[in-house]
């Protein structure tokens, strides 16, 4: 398994449906704002209960241990079924 | 040896910071003063690097571009999604694409490693390219040595490996 950036995707993804544009057209890189790293390894954590609020451009965006997203307090999407990248 | 009566820290502002340990001894009637060789704050400094050189490689897709970019005439840009699409986990391009942007080359480029533009997508040698170049370098001159579970399945390496073999 690779490191798992199914979130960091997942809420790039977001704030794109949030601008209306498709997710290669947000005109910064994601990491500049939330360490993707630290993203992963949250999402790693199976048991522990974490809620983690952070900015970007125009919008505040709220990430959760069960795999919510929210933008500007709006739920986006479950991200329940987002699977590691498993190596072939 | 000797009694430490005294120490204290020496920093160097130039040309590069650096600071070293003193020591003041006494010993019998004589009293001396040591100087570390190697100041704290260059070896934090070579610390940090090989961290983050480590951090950098963490990922496939960041391997591999490095690997492309090792293969490449040293000014040449290359072009993404490709140069970093590893041959053993062939990622569909547009997630690749995005995980690029978002946070793969965002990572090699605050260690220094590469440099990248967007439209087009592509990505060159950095100012501290060589630091990841050599750690893959020496990985791929011992190919031989690595336990199977490193290198079953890794092109790259079983390429390296096979020609150490012939």
């Amino acid at each position: 398994m690779t490191r798992n950036n199914a979130l960091t995707l997942a809420v790039v993804d977001a704030l794109a449906a949030a601008e209306h544009c498709a997710p290669q057209e947000l005109d910064y890189s994601i990491h500049e704002y939330v360490d993707s790293d630290a993203l992963s390894a949250l999402t790693a954590m199976e048991r522990a209960t974490w809620e983690l609020t952070f900015q970007v451009p125009g919008h505040e965006v709220i990430v959760t241990g069960d795999g919510q997203i929210y933008v500007d307090g709006d739920l986006v999407q479950g991200t329940d079924d987002l699977q590691p990248y498993e190596l072939q | 040896m000797g009694l430490v009566v005294a120490r204290g820290e020496l920093v160097f502002s130039w040309p590069t910071v650096s600071k070293s340990t003193i020591e003041i001894c006494v010993l019998g009637n004589n009293s001396y003063v040591t100087m570390t060789g190697t100041s704290t704050l260059d070896k934090r400094e070579m610390i940090e690097r090989w961290d983050t050189v480590f951090r950098s490689l963490a990922a496939e897709p960041r391997r591999q571009l490095v690997v492309s970019l090792m293969e490449a005439p040293q000014d040449r840009e290359l072009s993404l999604p490709e140069a970093a699409n590893p041959p053993s986990l062939l990622m569909e391009p547009a997630t690749l694409y995005s995980e690029l942007i978002h946070v793969h080359l965002p990572v090699l480029e605050d260690a220094g490693l590469i440099e990248w533009e967007r439209e087009p997508l592509c990505a060159r040698r950095g100012p501290q390219f060589a630091e990841a170049a050599s750690v893959i370098e020496s990985i791929h001159a011992n190919a031989d040595e690595l336990p199977r579970s490193l290198s079953e399945g890794c092109q790259r390496l079983e390429a390296h490996r096979q020609r150490q073999n012939l």
